[in-house]
């Protein structure tokens, strides 16, 4: 924005608060401040007043029109006004700590790598900032850095634009690159944003699938509104649809069988690790032989992957079936390893 | 900087002067986030702007002396413009960002629900209709005890012990601790702390792998100054020790190693499979990362490394290969 237009907006809004009648464009049009809209072509004089307009309402001025039915218009044209009680930011009490709390969710949000939104928190931390004076301190920091490093100003970008479409509920069109796959183009209605271990995952209606689907950030190659210039509402999110689910699913929880039960046993050493490992879920029991966790596993393939880092010190003992899968995977690597002939003269041993 | 930004900055810039008794410019650029030159070339600009018509009662009257910034006329910009719902959304954001840390998000939650409560209707359903539907990952569930001792032990500066599960040495150790903060990195949580019985060295420990916390009679003095921020890159979290390892994948495992190391060192072999050169903080660590690829991924060096997996796969297809 130029500092001209800067100038006239401040100025404009300033006429507008020290206002307690509305004021026609008319009136606005006679002060030499604002000799852009007093151009040759009223319209287009018009079309740079609607612009300043939009800007003021964008940074959350409560402008508002007042028709000229109203019997204080004295020249029947209408006019404009700022609710100065909307405008104002209340007193929120807020202590010191509660200060020191949201500037580190607010340090969060604007560390957001590639995040354009980081001046939007700025602000509000200090707006909110507005009646203390002084800030309290916690020993805390959050930091979710993405882990497709070479992209952040992209994924930065789309964040910012997926952000806004799940908050207003904005149909979106997505180039993605699936896992396996190739480029498609889809209309997705975004019903959910989330993070995971250094990526955005989107989740919403695919109109390509017809159906639910997840997106990987890092695979979207160009994120857009379909309708730029609408901001209304453009789809309802089920009501049953539950992002939780998703967030914090472990990946042998994501559905892709009927769910069977899977008993680990652990070595002692592994028992700190158990929530990390095997998060808050799973079923521990410790007895004199050792302990052991109990899932609930509706994705057989990704159980298998989570358990095949820890070797013998996590060592599924049912079902039968599964754990003959991971003998078999453990035996390929072996034969990568070492060569199977020497992983045969130690069984035979 | 975006279309409203500098506009957003002006307006507070002149209640936030006034409500005060002078401001200097490096606070007002440290509380705006931009240089002083920018609050001096802001400033300049408020200067000219006023109620029309601009005579001198009309205008803003703000002027610098020595570096203090003051406001005698605000014409009537007295308090800041009401929090969007853009502001309190970025907020919510961060917020998720935060987790649960030892009870510090609900104490969180809190402070946005009062601020949810000043935003108009609209935009606060906005708000909170987005609030359910942003989420980062977390085992879900209340903080364990544990975490809300260790929360304890860091505002009061006591000392704890604890049982850990240590990746590098891949076994249980028992730590004397002097906990100095509590972290959240990519959705995990992590206790910043000196560990007693190695001359005070500052490690981190990941909340996940505490079998026990137990907060102990010593109390400590904290370090003057403890600059969190530095906590804001992936380095630290490898150690200390961390050394490159090399580890082909083959062709079907590539796109996603390309996503998982995308910041390592990657070369691409004919056949379309790949050798990557990342770093890893111990054979144990290196296990947890390419061992879920089964035998797609093959550790090349160095020679312990690949030694210290082989052994475990070959430990492993014994004890598999055992009745249970």
């Amino acid at each position: 924005m130029s500092a001209t237009r800067t100038e006239r907006l401040l100025n404009l809004l300033t006429l507008l608060l020290n206002t307690r009648r509305p004021i026609s464009l008319r009136e606005i049009r006679e002060h030499e401040e604002f000799n852009a809209y007093q151009t040759g072509d009223p319209k287009s004089g018009e079309r740079a007043f609607e612009r300043d307009k939009a800007a003021l309402i964008e940074l959350g001025v409560p402008l508002r029109w007042i028709p000229p039915e109203d019997e204080d218009d004295d020249d029947g044209l209408g006019g404009y006004v700022i609710d100065r009680n909307r405008y104002f930011l209340p007193e929120l009490g807020l202590k010191p700590a509660e200060l020191a709390l949201l500037s580190i969710a607010g340090a969060a949000a604007a560390a957001l790598e590639g995040f354009p939104g980081r001046a939007t928190v700025i602000r509000a931390l200090a707006k909110l900032g507005f009646d203390v004076d002084e800030t309290g301190t916690f020993a805390s920091l959050a930091h979710a850095p993405l882990r497709d490093g070479h992209m952040v100003e992209q994924i930065g970008a789309h964040l910012q634009i997926l952000h806004d479409a799940v908050a207003h509920r904005l149909t979106l069109a997505l180039g993605y690159r699936a896992r396996i796959g190739e480029l498609t183009q889809r209309q997705v209605d975004p019903y959910g944003l989330y993070y995971r271990q250094g990526v955005w995952y989107l989740v919403g209606h695919c109109h390509l699938r017809n159906a639910e689907r997840t997106f990987h950030l890092g695979r979207c190659e160009n994120v857009e509104l379909v309708y730029p210039d609408r901001r209304t509402a453009q789809f309802d999110v089920p009501g049953d649809f539950n992002l939780s689910a998703h967030v914090h699913a472990r990946p042998w929880e994501m559905p892709q069988h009927p769910p069977f039960k899977v008993v680990i046993r652990l070595a002692e050493r592994l028992v700190p690790a158990i929530v990390e490992i095997f998060g808050r879920r799973a079923i521990v029991k410790a007895s004199e032989k050792g302990t052991t966790v109990e899932l609930l596993v509706s994705n057989r393939s990704a159980l298998i992957l989570a358990v095949l880092p820890h070797g013998a010190a996590a060592e599924v003992i049912e079902p039968s079936d599964v754990r003959a899968e991971i003998r078999e995977v453990y035996e390929r690597l072996v034969r990568h390893y070492d060569g199977s002939k020497l992983l045969r003269q130690e069984v035979s041993a | 900087m975006s279309v409203n930004d500098r506009l957003g900055r002006l307006l507070f810039i002149v209640p936030y002067v006034a409500h005060r008794d002078g401001v200097s410019l490096d606070e007002l650029a440290s509380k705006t986030g931009v240089t002083t030159s920018q609050i001096a070339a802001d400033l300049a600009l408020l200067s000219m702007v006023g109620r029309p018509p601009l005579t001198p009662d009309h205008l803003i009257d703000l002027y610098v002396e020595d570096d203090i910034v003051y406001v005698e006329l605000d014409q009537s910009l007295s308090r800041p413009l009401r929090l969007t719902h853009e502001e309190a959304r970025a907020l919510v954001l961060g917020a998720k960002l935060v987790g649960s840390l030892g009870g510090l998000g609900e104490q969180l939650q809190n402070v946005l629900d009062k601020i949810l409560k000043v935003l108009n209707p609209v935009d606060r359903e906005i708000v909170q209709s987005l609030s359910e539907r942003v989420g980062v990952w977390q085992d879900s569930g209340e903080p364990p005890q544990a975490v809300v001792q260790l929360r304890r032990a860091v505002e009061e500066h006591r000392e704890v012990g604890i049982e850990y599960y240590s990746v590098s040495s891949d076994r249980q150790k028992r730590y004397r601790l002097q906990p100095l903060a509590l972290i959240t990195h990519s959705g995990s949580e992590y206790l910043v702390a000196l560990d007693v019985d190695a001359d005070g060295h500052e490690k981190l420990f990941r909340l996940d792998r505490m079998a026990e916390v137990k907060i102990l009679p010593g109390r400590f003095e904290p370090p003057a100054m403890l600059d969190l921020e530095r906590f804001r890159t992936q380095r630290l979290y490898f150690g200390e020790n961390a050394t490159k390892a090399e580890v082909h994948f083959a062709k079907e495992a590539a796109r996603d190693v390309c996503e998982l190391f995308g910041d390592s060192e990657i070369i691409n072999e004919a056949d379309g499979s790949i050798r990557v050169r990342l770093s890893t903080s111990s054979p144990a660590w290196l296990a947890r990362w390419v061992l879920p690829f089964g035998d797609a991924a093959e550790v090349v060096g160095p020679p312990e490394q690949r030694a210290y997996i082989s052994r475990l796969c070959r430990e492993a297809a014994l004890a598999y290969g055992r009745d249970p």
